[in-house]
Protein backbone atom coordinates (compact mmCIF):
# COMPACT_ATOMS: atom_id res chain seq x y z
CA UNK A 1 0.00 0.00 0.00
CA UNK A 2 1.31 3.44 -0.93
CA UNK A 3 2.40 5.62 1.95
CA UNK A 4 0.60 8.88 1.23
CA UNK A 5 2.49 12.19 1.43
CA UNK A 6 1.59 14.87 3.92
CA UNK A 7 0.03 18.16 2.81
CA UNK A 8 3.12 20.22 3.60
CA UNK A 9 5.31 18.00 1.44
CA UNK A 10 2.97 18.55 -1.50
CA UNK A 11 2.98 22.31 -0.93
CA UNK A 12 6.77 22.37 -0.75
CA UNK A 13 6.87 20.72 -4.18
CA UNK A 14 4.35 23.24 -5.50
CA UNK A 15 5.96 26.46 -4.29
CA UNK A 16 9.11 26.44 -6.48
CA UNK A 17 6.96 25.84 -9.56
CA UNK A 18 4.52 28.57 -8.51
CA UNK A 19 6.98 31.45 -8.74
CA UNK A 20 5.11 34.44 -10.17
CA UNK A 21 1.82 32.59 -10.11
CA UNK A 22 -1.22 33.45 -8.01
CA UNK A 23 -2.12 30.83 -5.42
CA UNK A 24 -5.67 30.86 -4.07
CA UNK A 25 -5.93 28.71 -0.99
CA UNK A 26 -8.88 27.49 0.97
CA UNK A 27 -9.18 27.58 4.74
CA UNK A 28 -7.75 25.43 7.51
CA UNK A 29 -4.50 23.53 7.30
CA UNK A 30 -3.69 24.55 3.73
CA UNK A 31 -4.24 28.22 4.56
CA UNK A 32 -1.85 28.04 7.48
CA UNK A 33 0.74 26.05 5.57
CA UNK A 34 0.78 28.19 2.46
CA UNK A 35 1.40 31.21 4.68
CA UNK A 36 4.35 29.30 6.08
CA UNK A 37 5.90 27.80 2.94
CA UNK A 38 5.28 30.87 0.77
CA UNK A 39 5.03 33.87 3.08
CA UNK A 40 5.64 36.54 0.43
CA UNK A 41 4.17 35.34 -2.85
CA UNK A 42 0.88 36.42 -4.41
CA UNK A 43 -1.30 34.31 -2.15
CA UNK A 44 -4.99 34.85 -1.68
CA UNK A 45 -6.31 32.84 1.24
CA UNK A 46 -10.05 32.49 1.57
CA UNK A 47 -10.87 31.81 5.17
CA UNK A 48 -14.23 30.18 5.73
CA UNK A 49 -16.60 30.37 2.72
CA UNK A 50 -16.04 26.68 1.98
CA UNK A 51 -16.52 25.74 -1.62
CA UNK A 52 -16.27 29.22 -3.11
CA UNK A 53 -12.53 29.23 -3.68
CA UNK A 54 -12.64 27.83 -7.21
CA UNK A 55 -15.14 30.54 -8.16
CA UNK A 56 -12.93 33.30 -6.75
CA UNK A 57 -9.94 31.86 -8.62
CA UNK A 58 -11.99 31.60 -11.82
CA UNK A 59 -12.82 35.30 -11.50
CA UNK A 60 -9.14 36.09 -11.06
CA UNK A 61 -8.15 33.92 -14.02
CA UNK A 62 -10.59 35.56 -16.43
CA UNK A 63 -9.68 39.01 -15.14
CA UNK A 64 -5.94 38.37 -15.57
CA UNK A 65 -5.44 36.10 -18.57
CA UNK A 66 -1.72 36.92 -18.56
CA UNK A 67 -1.27 35.46 -15.08
CA UNK A 68 -1.29 31.84 -14.02
CA UNK A 69 -3.71 31.02 -11.18
CA UNK A 70 -3.41 27.89 -9.04
CA UNK A 71 -6.36 27.21 -6.77
CA UNK A 72 -6.14 24.85 -3.80
CA UNK A 73 -9.44 23.42 -2.62
CA UNK A 74 -10.34 20.86 -0.01
CA UNK A 75 -12.40 17.77 -0.61
CA UNK A 76 -15.13 18.90 1.78
CA UNK A 77 -15.26 22.36 0.25
CA UNK A 78 -15.50 21.06 -3.30
CA UNK A 79 -18.33 18.72 -2.35
CA UNK A 80 -20.28 21.71 -1.00
CA UNK A 81 -20.13 23.41 -4.40
CA UNK A 82 -19.57 20.79 -7.08
CA UNK A 83 -21.10 23.07 -9.67
CA UNK A 84 -17.98 25.24 -9.48
CA UNK A 85 -16.19 22.55 -11.48
CA UNK A 86 -18.88 22.68 -14.15
CA UNK A 87 -18.65 26.46 -14.48
CA UNK A 88 -14.84 26.36 -14.58
CA UNK A 89 -14.89 23.49 -17.08
CA UNK A 90 -17.29 25.40 -19.33
CA UNK A 91 -15.29 28.65 -19.22
CA UNK A 92 -12.02 26.71 -19.39
CA UNK A 93 -9.53 29.51 -18.76
CA UNK A 94 -6.16 28.24 -19.98
CA UNK A 95 -4.36 29.90 -17.07
CA UNK A 96 -6.21 28.07 -14.28
CA UNK A 97 -5.09 24.93 -12.46
CA UNK A 98 -7.36 23.39 -9.83
CA UNK A 99 -5.67 21.28 -7.14
CA UNK A 100 -7.74 19.43 -4.57
CA UNK A 101 -6.52 17.87 -1.34
CA UNK A 102 -8.27 14.60 -0.72
CA UNK A 103 -8.02 12.94 2.67
CA UNK A 104 -11.72 12.10 2.92
CA UNK A 105 -11.90 14.03 6.16
CA UNK A 106 -12.89 17.42 7.56
CA UNK A 107 -9.56 17.98 9.28
CA UNK A 108 -10.09 21.35 10.91
CA UNK A 109 -13.89 21.29 10.90
CA UNK A 110 -14.68 18.81 13.62
CA UNK A 111 -12.49 15.93 12.42
CA UNK A 112 -15.25 13.97 10.78
CA UNK A 113 -15.21 11.79 7.64
CA UNK A 114 -16.74 12.92 4.38
CA UNK A 115 -20.27 11.61 3.87
CA UNK A 116 -18.82 9.48 1.04
CA UNK A 117 -15.12 8.79 1.78
CA UNK A 118 -14.70 6.69 -1.38
CA UNK A 119 -15.91 9.43 -3.73
CA UNK A 120 -13.66 10.02 -6.74
CA UNK A 121 -13.21 13.76 -7.26
CA UNK A 122 -11.33 13.38 -10.52
CA UNK A 123 -14.42 11.76 -12.01
CA UNK A 124 -16.32 14.97 -11.34
CA UNK A 125 -13.64 17.05 -13.07
CA UNK A 126 -13.74 14.75 -16.08
CA UNK A 127 -17.53 14.95 -16.17
CA UNK A 128 -17.19 18.75 -16.03
CA UNK A 129 -15.09 18.52 -19.21
CA UNK A 130 -11.75 19.52 -17.76
CA UNK A 131 -9.38 18.87 -20.66
CA UNK A 132 -6.67 17.36 -18.47
CA UNK A 133 -7.01 15.67 -15.08
CA UNK A 134 -4.94 13.51 -12.75
CA UNK A 135 -5.11 11.85 -9.37
CA UNK A 136 -1.74 11.42 -7.70
CA UNK A 137 -0.56 9.89 -4.46
CA UNK A 138 3.19 10.54 -4.60
CA UNK A 139 5.34 13.66 -4.61
CA UNK A 140 7.00 12.68 -7.86
CA UNK A 141 3.59 12.12 -9.36
CA UNK A 142 2.61 15.64 -8.32
CA UNK A 143 5.79 17.05 -9.87
CA UNK A 144 5.06 15.28 -13.13
CA UNK A 145 1.43 16.44 -13.20
CA UNK A 146 2.48 20.04 -12.51
CA UNK A 147 5.11 19.92 -15.25
CA UNK A 148 2.54 18.57 -17.66
CA UNK A 149 -0.28 21.00 -16.83
CA UNK A 150 1.30 24.31 -15.85
CA UNK A 151 1.81 26.45 -18.94
CA UNK A 152 0.10 23.83 -21.08
CA UNK A 153 -2.39 26.41 -22.26
CA UNK A 154 -5.28 24.30 -21.02
CA UNK A 155 -7.37 24.21 -17.88
CA UNK A 156 -6.12 21.49 -15.53
CA UNK A 157 -7.17 19.51 -12.49
CA UNK A 158 -5.02 17.54 -10.05
CA UNK A 159 -6.46 15.57 -7.14
CA UNK A 160 -3.90 14.90 -4.40
CA UNK A 161 -4.38 11.97 -2.09
CA UNK A 162 -2.72 12.75 1.19
CA UNK A 163 -2.30 11.57 4.74
CA UNK A 164 -4.38 13.25 7.42
CA UNK A 165 -2.65 15.52 9.87
CA UNK A 166 -3.10 14.79 13.54
CA UNK A 167 -4.69 17.50 15.70
CA UNK A 168 -1.24 18.11 17.18
CA UNK A 169 0.25 18.64 13.73
CA UNK A 170 -2.45 21.15 12.84
CA UNK A 171 -2.01 22.92 16.16
CA UNK A 172 1.74 23.07 15.76
CA UNK A 173 1.51 25.09 12.55
CA UNK A 174 1.05 28.15 14.68
CA UNK A 175 0.76 30.49 11.73
CA UNK A 176 -2.50 32.35 11.49
CA UNK A 177 -3.54 33.41 8.01
CA UNK A 178 -3.46 37.18 7.58
CA UNK A 179 -6.49 39.31 8.28
CA UNK A 180 -8.65 39.72 5.15
CA UNK A 181 -8.00 43.42 4.83
CA UNK A 182 -4.23 42.99 5.15
CA UNK A 183 -4.23 40.19 2.61
CA UNK A 184 -6.44 42.07 0.20
CA UNK A 185 -4.15 45.09 0.46
CA UNK A 186 -1.01 43.04 -0.17
CA UNK A 187 -2.65 41.14 -2.99
CA UNK A 188 -3.89 44.34 -4.67
CA UNK A 189 -0.40 45.80 -4.44
CA UNK A 190 1.06 42.73 -6.15
CA UNK A 191 -1.58 42.99 -8.89
CA UNK A 192 -0.80 46.66 -9.45
CA UNK A 193 2.94 46.04 -9.61
CA UNK A 194 2.85 42.90 -11.73
CA UNK A 195 -0.13 43.13 -14.07
CA UNK A 196 -0.70 45.29 -17.11
CA UNK B 1 -14.63 29.57 -28.75
CA UNK B 2 -17.70 31.28 -30.19
CA UNK B 3 -17.08 34.42 -32.20
CA UNK B 4 -17.99 37.49 -30.18
CA UNK B 5 -19.40 40.65 -31.65
CA UNK B 6 -20.90 43.80 -30.24
CA UNK B 7 -24.55 43.41 -31.15
CA UNK B 8 -27.29 45.30 -29.41
CA UNK B 9 -29.88 45.61 -32.18
CA UNK B 10 -33.16 44.09 -31.09
CA UNK B 11 -32.33 44.55 -27.43
CA UNK B 12 -34.73 46.40 -25.21
CA UNK B 13 -33.93 49.97 -24.29
CA UNK B 14 -33.38 48.91 -20.68
CA UNK B 15 -30.80 46.28 -21.61
CA UNK B 16 -29.01 48.71 -23.92
CA UNK B 17 -28.91 51.26 -21.15
CA UNK B 18 -27.44 48.74 -18.70
CA UNK B 19 -24.70 47.81 -21.17
CA UNK B 20 -24.00 51.47 -21.79
CA UNK B 21 -23.72 52.08 -18.05
CA UNK B 22 -21.45 49.08 -17.49
CA UNK B 23 -19.12 50.25 -20.24
CA UNK B 24 -19.13 53.84 -19.01
CA UNK B 25 -18.08 52.52 -15.60
CA UNK B 26 -15.40 50.26 -17.13
CA UNK B 27 -16.93 47.02 -15.84
CA UNK B 28 -15.12 44.27 -17.75
CA UNK B 29 -16.25 41.02 -16.08
CA UNK B 30 -19.88 40.03 -15.76
CA UNK B 31 -20.92 36.75 -14.11
CA UNK B 32 -24.48 35.57 -14.44
CA UNK B 33 -27.24 33.09 -13.91
CA UNK B 34 -30.13 33.55 -16.27
CA UNK B 35 -33.80 34.39 -15.74
CA UNK B 36 -36.61 35.36 -18.09
CA UNK B 37 -36.13 39.08 -17.47
CA UNK B 38 -32.35 39.19 -17.84
CA UNK B 39 -31.64 36.48 -20.42
CA UNK B 40 -31.38 38.94 -23.34
CA UNK B 41 -28.97 41.11 -21.35
CA UNK B 42 -26.76 38.11 -20.57
CA UNK B 43 -26.76 37.01 -24.21
CA UNK B 44 -25.81 40.50 -25.36
CA UNK B 45 -22.95 40.74 -22.88
CA UNK B 46 -21.68 37.29 -23.86
CA UNK B 47 -21.61 38.38 -27.49
CA UNK B 48 -19.80 41.62 -26.80
CA UNK B 49 -16.00 41.58 -27.03
CA UNK B 50 -15.72 44.34 -24.47
CA UNK B 51 -16.83 42.01 -21.69
CA UNK B 52 -15.53 38.81 -20.19
CA UNK B 53 -18.72 36.88 -19.52
CA UNK B 54 -18.89 33.96 -17.09
CA UNK B 55 -22.12 31.99 -17.14
CA UNK B 56 -22.43 30.27 -13.78
CA UNK B 57 -24.43 27.30 -12.53
CA UNK B 58 -25.47 29.01 -9.29
CA UNK B 59 -25.89 32.56 -8.10
CA UNK B 60 -23.53 32.21 -5.15
CA UNK B 61 -20.84 31.22 -7.62
CA UNK B 62 -21.61 34.30 -9.70
CA UNK B 63 -21.02 36.52 -6.69
CA UNK B 64 -17.73 34.76 -5.90
CA UNK B 65 -16.53 34.97 -9.52
CA UNK B 66 -17.25 38.70 -9.54
CA UNK B 67 -15.39 39.00 -6.23
CA UNK B 68 -12.36 37.21 -7.66
CA UNK B 69 -12.31 39.47 -10.71
CA UNK B 70 -12.50 42.64 -8.69
CA UNK B 71 -9.85 41.41 -6.24
CA UNK B 72 -7.64 40.87 -9.28
CA UNK B 73 -8.17 44.50 -10.23
CA UNK B 74 -10.89 44.38 -12.88
CA UNK B 75 -14.27 45.96 -12.31
CA UNK B 76 -17.03 43.40 -12.18
CA UNK B 77 -20.75 42.90 -11.86
CA UNK B 78 -23.02 39.93 -11.44
CA UNK B 79 -26.58 39.52 -12.65
CA UNK B 80 -29.21 37.04 -11.54
CA UNK B 81 -32.77 36.69 -10.32
CA UNK B 82 -33.72 37.49 -6.75
CA UNK B 83 -34.44 33.83 -5.98
CA UNK B 84 -30.69 33.37 -6.29
CA UNK B 85 -30.04 36.04 -3.72
CA UNK B 86 -31.62 33.75 -1.14
CA UNK B 87 -28.94 31.14 -1.75
CA UNK B 88 -26.05 33.59 -2.10
CA UNK B 89 -25.64 34.84 1.42
CA UNK B 90 -22.16 33.43 1.92
CA UNK B 91 -20.98 34.78 -1.42
CA UNK B 92 -22.17 38.25 -0.47
CA UNK B 93 -20.51 37.92 2.94
CA UNK B 94 -17.30 36.88 1.19
CA UNK B 95 -17.36 40.04 -0.92
CA UNK B 96 -18.00 42.13 2.20
CA UNK B 97 -15.30 40.42 4.26
CA UNK B 98 -12.63 40.85 1.59
CA UNK B 99 -13.80 44.33 0.56
CA UNK B 100 -14.53 43.19 -2.98
CA UNK B 101 -16.70 45.85 -4.59
CA UNK B 102 -19.21 44.69 -7.17
CA UNK B 103 -22.51 45.70 -8.66
CA UNK B 104 -25.26 43.14 -8.27
CA UNK B 105 -27.96 43.53 -10.91
CA UNK B 106 -30.94 41.59 -9.59
CA UNK B 107 -34.17 40.96 -11.42
CA UNK B 108 -36.84 41.65 -8.87
CA UNK B 109 -39.44 38.96 -9.36
CA UNK B 110 -42.56 38.41 -7.27
CA UNK B 111 -43.81 41.97 -6.92
CA UNK B 112 -47.52 42.71 -6.93
CA UNK B 113 -47.06 44.72 -10.12
CA UNK B 114 -45.07 42.26 -12.22
CA UNK B 115 -45.51 38.74 -10.85
CA UNK B 116 -48.71 38.09 -8.92
CA UNK B 117 -48.05 34.37 -9.14
CA UNK B 118 -47.70 32.21 -6.03
CA UNK B 119 -44.31 30.72 -6.93
CA UNK B 120 -42.77 34.13 -7.41
CA UNK B 121 -44.41 35.80 -4.41
CA UNK B 122 -41.85 34.59 -1.86
CA UNK B 123 -39.07 36.21 -3.86
CA UNK B 124 -40.69 39.61 -3.83
CA UNK B 125 -41.47 39.28 -0.14
CA UNK B 126 -37.95 38.29 0.94
CA UNK B 127 -35.62 40.29 -1.31
CA UNK B 128 -35.43 43.52 0.63
CA UNK B 129 -35.29 41.89 4.10
CA UNK B 130 -32.55 39.60 2.79
CA UNK B 131 -30.47 42.51 1.53
CA UNK B 132 -31.07 44.42 4.77
CA UNK B 133 -30.11 41.37 6.81
CA UNK B 134 -26.89 41.00 4.86
CA UNK B 135 -26.14 44.69 5.23
CA UNK B 136 -26.11 45.28 1.48
CA UNK B 137 -27.05 48.76 0.28
CA UNK B 138 -29.58 48.62 -2.53
CA UNK B 139 -31.95 50.68 -4.65
CA UNK B 140 -34.81 50.07 -7.02
CA UNK B 141 -34.05 51.28 -10.50
CA UNK B 142 -35.79 54.57 -11.12
CA UNK B 143 -37.89 55.44 -14.16
CA UNK B 144 -36.99 59.10 -13.70
CA UNK B 145 -33.42 58.79 -14.93
CA UNK B 146 -31.72 56.81 -17.72
CA UNK B 147 -30.81 53.35 -16.43
CA UNK B 148 -27.28 53.59 -17.80
CA UNK B 149 -26.53 56.57 -15.58
CA UNK B 150 -27.87 54.69 -12.56
CA UNK B 151 -25.68 51.69 -13.34
CA UNK B 152 -22.57 53.81 -13.78
CA UNK B 153 -23.25 55.67 -10.54
CA UNK B 154 -23.83 52.41 -8.67
CA UNK B 155 -20.45 51.12 -9.88
CA UNK B 156 -18.79 54.33 -8.70
CA UNK B 157 -20.50 53.83 -5.35
CA UNK B 158 -19.29 50.26 -4.83
CA UNK B 159 -15.70 51.27 -5.47
CA UNK B 160 -15.90 54.15 -3.03
CA UNK B 161 -17.57 51.93 -0.42
CA UNK B 162 -15.48 48.80 -1.24
CA UNK B 163 -18.69 46.82 -0.79
CA UNK B 164 -21.35 45.23 -2.98
CA UNK B 165 -24.43 47.16 -3.98
CA UNK B 166 -27.66 45.75 -5.42
CA UNK B 167 -29.71 47.46 -8.10
CA UNK B 168 -33.15 45.86 -8.26
CA UNK B 169 -34.63 45.67 -11.74
CA UNK B 170 -38.33 45.29 -12.48
CA UNK B 171 -39.81 43.88 -15.67
CA UNK B 172 -40.47 47.40 -16.93
CA UNK B 173 -36.86 48.41 -16.43
CA UNK B 174 -35.69 45.67 -18.77
CA UNK B 175 -38.24 46.07 -21.58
Amino acid sequence: MTRLPMRQAYLERLVPKAEGRIICSYLGSSARMISKVRPHGPNFILNDFMGLNISVALGMAVARPDKSVIVLEGDGGLLMKLETLVTAGAKAPPNLLVVTFFNAWYITGGRQPLPAPEVNLEDFARAARFPQTATVDTLDGFDAALDRMLDSGRLGYINLRLKRETPEQVESLGVSPPHPLEMRTNFSRWIQENCK
Amino acid sequence: MAKKTSKTSGLSKGCREIIRGLKAAEVRVLSSVTDTYIGPLIAAVAADRYFESVRCCSEEEAVAVAAGATLAGKRSACVFQNAGLLSSGRGVALAQTYHAPMLMLISHRGTHRDDPIYYHVYKGRTTEPMLEGLGVSFAHASREEPLGAQVARAVAYVHEAEQPFALLLSKGDLT
